[in-house]
């Protein structure tokens, strides 16, 4: 072969070799001899960084169910996960349970990998305003483990350096502290946005007191073609800006640091007052050994108290091609009572998907809390017109936005294309 | 005896073949099938023809990602292969730090691309390394936001890449000039060629085969680059590094769009191999005609 030809088989090699997905199992389930069955169950949670407690109620199951053996696996969260179980799933090798949030569950159902809980006994607990995220077609495809807050975090001791006792809770009061902040010589504010999550997360927080505050429908609203991005989410992304205007935060430095790996370790090092996060984070920071408070985004008018902004996390769905299916179900029921669910949520420091579920209280968690029992929140529209590509598409918007690349109105009107996708 | 020998020449060529059927060519075979479906990723999937590429003709991400791709490349394999091929010439010329010299070029190759954007990522930050090292000799005016500029985020990011690989341009330049005859090199040295004329009229033209290789294994590996920018930037600010690799995996494994993803790696791989077949062609034809 002449080398020529050579480049070119190597070329088209290369190229193939990209476009040929491999599917790979992993773990184990099946039943033995003595009539013990082996559960297969993948998760993101209850490994490596967030241990979440399910070890334990892994535990607590099997000693409650001497014949099914959990076989549990770790994975790590986001595109590792998706990736492992997309092709699993494909492969007919994926878990009997496996964990999936609303994008997953909606994507996965479609293709028919997900069996349908409708008729469990728990669906009928989940609260109404869960109970969207955990269907498609009118089907119950996923038990919800949580509703968990994304919101602001604040380091006590550093808010004491600068005379302030409380976490803000209205946008002037919030520019004030921040000022004060920066006056005793202190980071105010991390935003670290490298990979645009924190920025339209940001966006989204600040949105849920300014705009459903006024206007509670304004999802079904904007799905219904009534009502638009602009003008009314103008405020919350103006916020963004006023505080690098203030100079509060340096956007373009933001955008060089991670918000997932950088971010959590210099707000638990004590490099900032302030830092934008989801609940989940509580556990790791409070191992930083200063006292920190979790709070809704700070965005309404003087006098005002914020709307926490929460997301529909994680939920067990059961794999319609498991040959367990009877043992599956078995360990998603018991994950749905309250008993068992609540060591999952005081991890996670979440809040309870089911009605009349237990929510563990934790002083780190309270304002957020209360926001939650007073029903000043808003859960995240991620079964609608926030998905995941809508999510990311918005994400880099805004960053264009801080950048100085695109106008206000130009924003809006690209995240509007992106929410409107489908 | 014509007809036994081309027999058993097929017989041999048989196992080659099948696993080159089974491993690469069925699945590029099914891979343009699916880029032609509204597959999103499971067992139901209809066929929409042309649709994905129709949508792909609009999508101004993917005209961005092309560019990205290609100006990408042109950086990496133009600076990466100028730096191997400074440093090849210069080892060269010094005989006696060359084995340690390459063995130190040579050790980015080694660590795990993934390993090192990550390390990279954390050089990079506006308080890391790099900018705490430009800080350190008194130049704070260079000090920059590396990876959250839009007009330098995916320089950096190619720079990485330079990092990481010169050593191996460096390593095949500098077998080519260790296979240079050396009394060619002498009778040049004798006609009074030195220094940069010796470099432009002897060893230039002998470094041909070397430059064609060169080039053509760094334009492939840059055109499908993935886990720099991945880890880096993972395409951004403001989609500033979006690749077509990037565009392919976002598509299959976040956005749900499984077909289109498949169809963007379709035009990832005709992008790859006519680049490449065409680069390699030109090269090898300069090769014939010096």
């Amino acid at each position: 072969m002449k080398r020529s030809g050579r480049s070119l088989a190597v070329a088209t090699t290369v190229a193939a070799l990209a476009m040929s997905l491999a599917a790979c199992g992993g773990g184990s389930s099946g039943a033995s001899g003595d009539g013990t069955v082996t559960l297969h169950v993948e998760a993101w949670k209850g490994g490596g960084a967030e241990p979440a407690n399910v070890a334990e109620i892994n535990k607590a199951f099997e000693k409650t169910h001497p014949k099914i053996k959990v076989d549990f696996e770790y994975i790590t969260a986001g595109d590792t996960y998706t990736q492992k179980l997309q092709t699993e799933l494909l492969g007919g090798k994926a878990g009997d349970v496996i964990m999936a949030d609303t994008d997953k569950m909606g994507k996965w159902g479609a293709s028919g990998y997900l069996a349908d809980l409708s008729k469990e006994a728990w669906a009928s607990r989940i609260a109404p305003d869960a109970k969207q995220f955990t269907q498609a077609d009118g089907k119950t495809l996923a038990m919800p483990m949580e509703l968990i807050g994304i919101g602001m975090y604040a380091n006590m001791d550093l808010l004491k350096k600068a005379g302030i006792t409380e976490v803000p809770a209205d946008w002037p009061t919030f520019l004030k502290d921040l000022a004060k902040v920066k006056k005793a010589g202190i980071n105010p504010i991390a935003l670290p946005d490298k990979s645009g999550w924190t920025g339209e997360s940001v966006f989204q927080a600040s949105g849920s007191t300014l705009v459903y505050q006024k206007n509670k429908q304004w999802d079904a609203d904007f799905l219904g073609g009534k009502t638009g991005f602009d003008p009314d989410w103008k405020a919350p992304l103006q916020q963004l800006k006023t505080l690098e205007d203030k100079g509060y935060v340096n956007w373009k430095n933001e955008l060089g640091v991670d918000d997932w790996s950088q971010g959590p370790q210099d707000f638990s090092a004590g490099k900032s007052a302030f830092w934008y996060q989801g609940a989940w984070q509580v556990s790791n920071v409070k191992k930083a050994g200063f006292p920190v408070s979790f709070a809704p985004w700070p965005g309404g008018a003087a006098g005002t108290k914020p709307n926490g902004m929460v997301f529909s996390g994680t939920m067990w769905a059961v794999n319609s091609q498991s040959q367990q299916a009877d043992a599956a179900r078995e360990y998603v029921k018991f994950w749905s009572q309250s008993e068992n669910l609540a060591k999952y949520l005081e991890a996670e420091h979440a809040e309870s998907p089911f009605t009349g579920g237990t929510t563990p209280e934790s002083p780190e968690t309270t304002a957020f809390t209360t926001a939650f029992k007073e029903g000043r929140y808003r859960i995240m529209p991620s079964n609608t017109w926030y998905g995941s590509a809508a999510e990311t598409a918005t994400g880099s918007k805004i960053q264009a936005y801080l950048l100085g690349k695109a106008s206000a109105a130009q924003t809006l009107k690209d995240i509007q294309a992106g929410a409107s996708a489908k | 005896m014509f007809h036994r020998r081309r027999a058993t020449m097929a017989a041999f060529l048989l196992p080659a073949i099948t696993v080159y059927g089974v491993f690469m060519l069925y699945p590029l075979a099914r891979g343009i099938y699916l880029s032609m479906t509204d597959s999103l990723g499971g067992p139901i999937a209809h066929f929409v023809g042309t649709d994905n590429y129709r949508a792909m003709a609009d999508d101004p991400k993917v005209t961005a990602a092309l560019w990205h791709t290609v100006l990408y490349a042109a950086v990496v394999v133009v600076v990466q292969n100028g730096l191997g091929l400074l440093f090849a010439s210069m080892l060269f010329r010094r005989p006696r730090v060359r084995k340690v010299l390459n063995v130190v070029l040579l050790t980015p190759t080694l660590i795990s691309p993934v390993m090192a954007a990550f390390i990279w990522s954390y050089l990079l930050a506006p308080s890391g390394g790099i900018n705490v090292l430009l800080d350190l000799v008194g130049l704070h005016g260079l000090t920059h936001v590396w990876l959250g500029d839009t007009s330098t985020a995916l320089y950096a990011v190619a720079a990485v890449n330079i990092w990481m690989f010169t050593g191996y341009s460096c390593a095949i330049f500098l077998a080519s000039y260790m296979s240079m005859p050396a009394e060619l090199l002498e009778a040049a040295a004798l006609d009074g060629a030195r220094g940069w004329r010796r470099f432009v009229s002897i060893e230039w033209p002998l470094l041909a085969p070397a430059l064609t290789v060169n080039v053509t294994l760094s334009l492939i590996g840059s055109l499908k680059v993935f886990e720099f920018p991945l880890v880096l930037t993972n395409g951004g600010p403001a989609d500033a590094t979006d690749t077509l690799t990037l565009l392919v995996y976002r598509n299959v494994f976040g956005g749900g769009k499984f077909a289109y993803g498949v169809a963007l790696s379709v035009v990832l791989l005709v992008t790859v191999v006519v680049l490449s077949s065409a680069t390699s062609s030109l090269l090898r034809l300069r090769e014939r005609r010096i």
